[in-house]
């Protein structure tokens, strides 16, 4: 397992460092662009004229009131985020088993004392790994922001559980994500199956925010189940997180029973 | 080492291997002939657990290939039929991850690398770098390196020019020598004739020929030429065999052992100037095995 884990971390390595590095940075120059309370007001007055379903979709119901809090909340959703968690994620999970068999190198795993299971485990820990990193980069980039900046009484702390609970969302898509790599023998068409599924469901969130007669669909995509204002108001809520839990644990618990009976 | 028993894979309405039974014995090389899609790869990935049987039964090593075959794995090396090695990895780390991946010190690396010509410094380029001959080289040492109790080559000398193939044999004997059980598949035949004890062929799907390299002539026509002082008539000498080859004064026949006395017996009361008798190669075999 060790062995596995060394080869995946070879091969993951610049992503694991650039991927994080790219949340900091982001999350970072939001504490930027974050309004400081002398400027809130002018900040809301911008947001007035936007059209309405985008502030609905931004989650904003006063935009008078939008402060640093909401601006910096609004970075653990932003596409730039889901993109980079979603790279990662996609990458490991997938290339880990579906990469590895259309490459041609899973014979070479495979036929060495490993257990398919040990395979999927080392593929699973190191997906998990980098999104708890990824999350912590995230949450490192606002806390070290909002530390050297005077955004009023927002503090580093509040967003610790916004972190894990973006971490959480993207466990829920690295379970699908294994779940779809165990089946498929190609990289390529099992990362498009997962990349598409994972848009297609942000779109629906977004759209369903915005369009109240399609509403009733945001419960079928995994992004409803991570509210960041939610989770900073009351914190992680426990069905949400749940839910997000089962969908991982599904997901591996699919992949594990698919990988040990297919062909390879 | 490895006993097969009735095997068999079907891929949808395909075919691919029926019924196939066969044991090779320790310390043994065993040539697995076939062309192209006869299933000589799926044998092998069926016997290292990498495919499952659609019918029968495998054991390697005393353990049952597949699942409950993984710890027999350590004692195994397998050199695949269609190369990959990861493009970014030097070969000397993939080397070393796949010996920390058997779990066994990889004792033979060193010998094996010299024999094959591999230079520290090609060791320490990316594989993205090398030939298709310099892949299989690693490919090679890879799966003698730990000197596993048992090996399976797929189509091992593919890429390597005739000077390396010669170092691949000799490897290939060292390993023999070192009680290593060889199963390689080829459709080299002078390779397989060279280095292997026992030979089984493969047609369809359906293994169709096993045993000793003597067994397996044995069983198969001899060729007989004679040359005679004048023109003869050779329709008579039909009857002994198939008539390959025929001109004014000369015969050719390929004649069961059985017959050759007879045979032998009726060319003597021709004016017979010159006679040979050459026991059947491989390549005759497997031509009359695949024509």
């Amino acid at each position: 397992m060790r062995a596995l884990l060394l080869h995946q971390w070879r091969r993951h390595r610049v992503v694991l460092l650039l991927a994080p590095l790219g949340l900091f940075v982001f999350e970072w120059v939001l504490t930027r662009f974050a309004p400081s309370p002398a400027e809130t007001a002018r900040f809301g007055m911008m947001l007035q004229y936007l059209p309405q379903p985008l502030t609905d979709a931004l989650g904003i119901q006063q935009p008078l009131m939008v402060g640093a809090r909401q601006v910096l909340l609004f970075g653990y959703i932003h596409p730039f985020v889901i993109l980079l968690l979603g790279l990662w994620t996609v990458r490991v999970a997938v290339g880990g088993m579906a990469g590895e068999c259309g490459a041609g190198t899973m014979d070479l795993l495979a036929a060495r004392p490993v257990s398919r299971a040990a395979i999927l485990g080392s593929v699973a820990v190191t997906t998990a790994a980098g999104i708890v990193v990824c999350a912590a980069a995230a949450w490192a980039g606002t806390a070290v922001g909002v530390s050297t900046r005077d955004l009023g009484d927002v503090r580093p702390a509040d967003f610790v559980w916004v972190a894990a609970g973006l971490a959480l969302l993207f466990g829920a898509w690295a379970g699908v994500a294994l779940f779809v790599s165990a089946l498929h023998r190609h990289g390529g068409g099992a990362s498009g199956i997962v990349a598409g599924t994972m848009a297609a469901l942000f779109a629906v969130d977004y759209l369903a925010r915005m369009w109240k007669p399609i509403h009733f669909l945001r419960w079928c995509s995994p992004f409803m189940y991570f509210e960041p204002k939610d989770v900073y108001v009351r914190g992680l809520a426990t069905g949400r997180a749940a839910v997000l839990v089962c969908i991982a644990v599904t997901g591996a618990a699919g992949a594990l029973f698919a990988f040990r009976r297919r062909d390879l | 080492m490895v006993v097969a028993g009735g095997l068999g894979k079907r891929y949808g309405r395909v075919q691919a291997l029926q019924d196939l039974s066969l044991r090779v014995e320790e310390g043994e090389v065993f040539g697995f002939l076939g062309p192209n899609g006869a299933g000589k790869t799926t044998t092998i990935r069926l016997l290292l657990g990498l495919l499952r049987p659609t019918a029968g039964t495998a054991e390697v090593l005393g353990a049952p290939a597949g699942r409950a075959g993984t710890r027999a794995r350590a004692d195994i090396g397998y050199l695949p039929g269609e190369l990959s090695l990861w493009p970014t990895f030097t070969g000397r780390q993939t080397l070393d991850f796949l010996a920390r991946l058997t779990g066994r010190a990889a004792v033979d690396r060193v010998d094996m690398i010299a024999l094959l010509g591999l230079s520290a410094h090609e060791l320490d380029r990316p594989v993205r770098t090398y030939s298709d001959g310099m892949k299989q080289k690693i490919g090679i040492v890879q799966a003698l390196q730990c000197r596993p109790k048992l090996v399976f080559l797929d189509e091992p000398t593919k890429g390597l020019d005739p000077l390396m193939q010669q170092g691949f044999y000799e490897l290939l004997l060292r390993a023999r020598g070192n009680g290593t059980t060889v199963f390689f598949s080829s459709h080299v035949l002078p390779e397989v004739e060279r280095v292997a004890d026992r030979v089984g062929m493969l047609r369809g799907g359906r293994l169709v020929v096993t045993g000793t390299m003597t067994d397996v002539r044995r069983t198969q026509r001899r060729r007989v030429r004679a040359r005679f002082a004048e023109p003869v008539d050779a329709a008579p000498l039909a009857h002994f065999g198939e008539l390959v080859h025929r001109e004014a004064a000369s015969v050719e026949l390929l004649v069961a052992q059985a017959d050759l006395p007879a045979l032998v017996t009726r060319i003597g009361l021709l004016p017979l100037t010159d006679l040979t008798i050459e026991p059947p190669s491989l390549e005759d075999v497997f031509l009359e095995q695949y024509r």
